[in-house]
């Protein structure tokens, strides 16, 4: 049963520049993976690609598109090879046809077309076959060593050890050579690594083995070294198996237009984003995204900031004012002057570059593996010289090291979080990498943003402050029904909660109908003006609520109010009784504080932040010496995530869109934040029981070497039983934990 | 005893065979993409 892969849908409108900018052979170049004179191949990121249905659809490609060889799809990447003939325009009818599927292309120019990974996988694949081939005929040959030797005479001993020998070879020089590589590079830093100490044992067993086999004396323990490396590499191959890649592929980039309008040597033409260029003058639509800090040439713009500074009230500009970059504009088509050149962009700046974020990498592990080196590298120090420093104490300082293994060091962190990793996928929260779990388990500060975060976005509660009379309800309704905005949509669950339930949809007729952005809207119901709008436009005084108004009089005042989501307050409360400390940092206004006043303190809400003051907000808390985590829904997050210790992102209803996030939370599981912390929390106890289990072993191991115990059969039998032990506890265990702890789940 | 240099030489030579056709079909691709040619073979011929 093939599970779905967690995808988000992508609604792709494409502009006419969009189509202008595809036949433009240097913009195909970047999608076509191989062409000569007969064919060219593509390769298409599809976001939408999820389930069986979907590869057989697209694979049947050749019948719809003419021109087209195959088609193949990678269901776990969301890629579509496309083989066709290499004749003008056939890109765009390909996009042409996918959008028409449903299946639209992504266009955003990414680094990750699947190419250089594929190569890196190859590598390993084989790597870890070679590894398991030299390791069972490593342990075949090794049988005569276990029984005794004697049993087959004397010359076919040394026949099988040396057999041993040549089939460790590949092991040592070739599949072991990332592990070398990598503890170098540590070793060179001067940086624990858990591959240090992997790396040494297998170096020791290795010599070891060749001199007693070349010498002829003492017992070689190649099986022991093959079985290491060979399990080692399929631990890593489980933990690289990402279940999320996907979630966070998407970058900065997705946001930002494919290509503008802009008038150049007076005609007006298709670009690309990256050519604009300050003073440049650009249209933009409705639904646009202002990419540079520019100012209004013509037309009447209608700014959203909340990709920005999280203020969900329009803004209206005029011409000659300046729109900084990040705004959407919701009103006609405009055009704008470019004040700065692409890569100077305030955008870019708060997006991308900038300080580098604290390293992410670092694991517990790691830390723990620079004094298991040290202690071991004792220990064996102490038995030499305990036992007299002779060939035989040798022989017992030699054996410890060998049989210190560092199978659990190494698989049980990976084992463990991976497994984590997607036990809370299923759950709706993607977690970026293995470490971050730890950075959650140890969060003991929340800092939430409110609008989009702990508030909905696309829908809204409220109440009356004036009642409509019922008459007025049905050419009232009529109205808003034309509208998708949020308020619109609460005043119409309001209207239709007050009229008698025997009436079906209004049938008045509606003309004229004309929404003006930022202000409000208005018809013609059936001979009479009905305008729904702001309290200025509608009466021209000052004031707050939506007033309705029908005939010219004010027959109604509606106050709207943003919409907590569901159960999200009960997190907040188990958050506290958990001891995280929380905070509000957002850019509204603080018309809902009551909403949350009880569960927040006062001092710890603050409104009006810009993305600048959030960020030194969390600063503060952070050099006070908290673990914080940044939870935010937006780019005007993004810089404040970067000073966070953990970036959690709620995903805006538009696309996945996660700037510096190292988790992804679906909005309708954020109330279960404080389930998802404490479950990082129990994951992290597993891999310290992990890591006792594994020292039980090595103890044993230690006290067996020290009294000159050791033999080849006790090290290939406790180094696979502890490797063993080691995985089905630390995927085992942690299964069944998220099963208990989340119940059925999803 | 001695047939057993001979089974050794022989079981390795097939061993050889089997790791020599895993590389060659590691290089070419086989294992890039492990979950859509299950998905596939559900699918009628076309």
């Amino acid at each position: 049963m093939v599970e779905d892969s967690k995808r988000v849908q992508v609604q792709v409108l494409r502009t006419d520049d969009q189509w202008e900018i595809m036949q433009n052979p240097a913009f195909e170049e970047a999608f076509v993976k191989y062409r000569d004179q007969a064919r060219v191949q593509y390769v298409f990121l599809i976001p939408s690609i999820h389930c069986r249905a979907c590869v057989w659809l697209l694979e049947k490609l050749p019948s719809w598109v003419e021109g087209v060889s195959w088609a193949r799809v990678n269901l776990d990447q969301g890629l579509l090879e496309v083989e066709a003939m290499p004749r003008e325009g056939q890109f765009v009818d390909l996009v042409r046809h996918l959008d028409r599927l449903g299946y639209s292309p992504d266009l955003h120019p990414t680094k990750n077309r699947g190419d250089g990974s594929s190569l890196e996988l190859r590598r390993q694949w084989m790597m870890t076959g070679v590894a398991g081939f030299c390791f069972g005929n490593v342990m075949l040959f090794s049988f005569p060593e276990y029984l005794g030797g004697e049993a087959l005479g004397d010359g076919f001993e040394n026949v099988f050890r040396w057999l041993c020998l040549i089939f460790a070879l590949p092991t040592f020089f070739y599949s072991s050579s990332s592990i070398f590589r990598s503890a170098f590079l540590s070793f060179k830093e001067w940086k624990p690594s858990v591959d240090i100490p992997i790396a040494l044992g297998i170096i020791v067993l290795f010599v070891w083995s060749c001199t007693s086999v070349i010498l002829g004396r003492g017992t070689p323990y190649f099986d022991s070294l093959c079985g290491l490396v060979f399990f080692l590499l399929v631990g890593r191959s489980y933990q690289r198996k990402s279940f999320t890649h996907l979630v966070f592929e998407r970058d900065n980039h997705r946001f930002f237009p494919l290509s503008l309008s802009v008038i150049r040597k007076g005609k007006r033409e298709a670009i690309p984003l990256s050519e604009l260029k300050c003073s440049d003058h650009y249209f933009l639509k409705s639904g646009g995204l202002v990419p540079v800090r520019s100012h209004l040439v013509k037309g009447e713009g209608v700014f959203d900031f909340r990709m920005v500074t999280g203020e969900t009230e329009p803004q209206l500009k005029h011409v000659e004012e300046r729109v900084h970059a990040g705004g959407i504009q919701r009103g006609g088509e405009i055009l704008l002057e470019a004040e700065e050149d692409l890569d100077e962009s305030e955008l870019v700046r708060m997006w991308g570059g900038g300080e580098e974020r604290p390293s992410r990498r670092e694991e517990i592990l790691d830390r723990i593996s620079g004094v298991f080196t040290l202690v071991i590298l004792s220990l064996s120090g102490f038995t030499f010289y305990w036992h007299g420093m002779d060939g035989e104490a040798l022989h017992r300082a030699c054996a410890i090291l060998i049989v210190a293994c560092p199978c659990a060091l190494a698989l049980s962190a990976p084992l463990t979080l991976g497994k984590a990793i997607r036990a809370l996928a299923d759950r709706g929260c993607f977690v970026r990498y293995g470490a971050m779990i730890e950075t959650l388990a140890e969060t003991d500060h929340v800092v939430f943003d409110k609008t989009g975060t702990l508030t909905h976005i696309d829908r809204m509660s409220g109440e009356w402050s004036e009642k409509p009379l019922g008459s007025s309800i049905e050419p009232l309704l009529a109205l808003i029904q034309q509208s998708g905005h949020p308020v619109a949509q609460s005043l119409k669950v309001a209207l239709e909660d007050m009229r008698s339930n025997t009436q079906t949809s209004p049938e008045d007729s509606v003309e004229h109908f004309m929404e003006h952005p930022g202000k409000g809207m208005e018809a013609m119901v059936a001979g009479k003006k009905v305008r729904v709008g702001s309290r200025v436009w509608i009466s021209g005084q000052a004031g707050s609520g939506v007033c309705l108004e029908l005939d010219g009089e004010i027959v109604g005042v509606y106050n709207p109010r943003s919409l907590l989501r569901d159960g999200i307050l009960d997190s907040l409360e188990s958050l506290k009784e958990d001891g995280v400390g929380l905070s509000l940092l957002s850019g509204d206004h603080n018309r809902d504080e009551e909403l949350l006043r009880g569960y927040l303190s006062a001092e710890e809400m603050h409104f009006e932040c810009s993305p600048e003051v959030k960020a030194r907000k969390i600063r503060e808390k952070v050099e006070a010496g908290k673990r914080v985590a940044m939870v935010g829904d937006g780019l005007n997050d993004s810089l404040a995530m970067k000073s966070s210790h953990l970036g959690i992102a709620v995903p805006l209803e538009d696309g996945c869109f996660a700037p510096n996030s190292d988790v992804i939370i679906q909005e309708s599981e954020l109330r279960r934040l404080h389930e998802f912390r404490k479950f990082c929390r129990l994951a992290v106890r597993n891999i310290w029981v992990c890591l006792t289990i594994s020292l039980l072993y090595n103890m044993l191991g230690f006290i067996l070497a020290f009294s000159g115990r050791i033999s080849p059969m006790v090290c290939a039998v406790l180094m696979p039983i502890s490797a063993l032990t080691i995985l089905i506890y630390s995927v085992g265990w942690t299964g069944l934990l998220a099963k208990r702890f989340f119940g059925r789940g999803q | 005893m001695e047939i057993m240099i001979m089974l050794i030489a022989v079981s390795t030579m097939v061993a050889l065979i089997f790791l020599v056709g895993f590389i060659w079909s590691a290089r070419k691709g086989q294992f890039d993409d492990l979950v859509t040619p299950a998905v596939r073979i559900l699918d009628e011929d076309s």
